[in-house]
């Protein structure tokens, strides 16, 4: 089958139903398997054991950015084709993305005092989350307040696709500008500056939580198929029961 | 385990957040599943009754 066919809800809805329970699965073993590495692994020189934080803090990170652009992509597909399967895809990823990036604050929050000695700076690179935070409440807050479906997805595709300039913001913050948050350490040119003993534990998580985050969005998705279903019924009894 | 405190915060709050994300979508998943249950047979029910064919058989086909 061909990754186009599954742009139907129906054939979206067979095809998660099989694949929803090993990928969750997958993600608690994964998971599990990377936070015994992350506790395993050797402190950091300079963090000390704070560094154990940096194994889910640096994949909320990354997660809360992949959603982001995830959510962009799928505003292609409302915008142009005015797709249903990518209404749904978006809609369902904000709530997991919003949660992704607030943890990712939180537990930044909860490094940055021991380590830099505050909770929080108005740093380019913080700031730049926050604001990503805020674009993700903003989406569904706006999607929330307009009652007609077609035209919330609209107009939260259009919002979505204005906030999109905030993702290089948020990665290149620390290039553009002096802030108290390191640089880059894993993707950068020239490869990764974490030694391997440090990497793979974090590499493992991130791992397990992309699982994570596909299958509690693959949820979302259906959940969001069947509330639609449910809304055309409703509609179709009342309009029968008016006839 | 120096700042023990502040990493398993941390962890803590992640296992947390993440632990209502996923009760709330399969919370939100079984209640959609149930209404568009719910509104089939009633549906079902609902057609039966305006042909006056009686009760709804048990396996919801019209005979």
């Amino acid at each position: 089958m061909a990754l186009i066919d599954l742009a139907n809800p129906v054939r979206f809805l067979v095809f998660s139903e099989r694949l929803l329970p090993w990928i969750a699965g997958a993600a608690v073993a994964v998971l599990a398997l990377g936070f015994v590495l992350a506790f395993q692994a050797p402190p950091d020189y300079q963090q000390g054991e704070t560094v154990r934080i940096m194994y889910i803090h640096v994949p909320f990170a990354w997660l809360g950015l992949f959603g982001y652009v995830m959510m962009a992509a799928s505003c292609i597909g409302i915008l142009v084709w005015r797709h249903p399967l990518a209404d749904v895809a978006h809609k369902a990823t904000a709530p997991v993305g919003a949660t992704f990036t607030a943890l990712c604050l939180l537990t930044g929050a909860l490094w940055g005092r021991p380590m830099w000695g505050t909770y929080w700076v108005w740093d380019a690179r913080l700031t730049s989350m926050l604001v990503l935070l805020l674009l993700y409440l903003g989406v569904m807050a706006l999607r929330a307040a307009v009652e007609d479906p077609n035209r919330a997805g609209r107009a939260a595709a259009v919002l979505t696709l204005i906030g999109v300039i905030n993702v290089p913001i948020v990665k290149f913050s620390v290039d553009w500008w002096n802030t108290l948050h390191q640089p880059a350490s894993v993707f950068r040119m020239g490869g990764s500056t974490i030694d391997s003993t440090l990497l793979w534990p974090l590499l493992t998580c991130a791992l397990g939580f992309t699982l994570l985050f596909v299958a509690l969005q693959m949820l979302g998705m259906r959940t969001e198929i069947l509330r639609r279903r449910v809304l055309a019924l409703e509609a179709r009894m009342a309009a029968d029961a008016a006839a | 385990m120096t700042h023990f405190a502040f990493i398993a915060a941390a962890y803590g709050a992640s296992v947390l957040g993440l632990a209502v994300l996923a009760l709330w979508l399969v919370l939100d998943y079984r209640g959609q599943k149930a209404a568009l249950a719910g509104l089939k047979a009633r549906e079902r029910t609902s057609r039966f009754g305006r042909r006056g064919s009686g009760p709804v058989p048990e396996n919801g086909v019209p005979q």
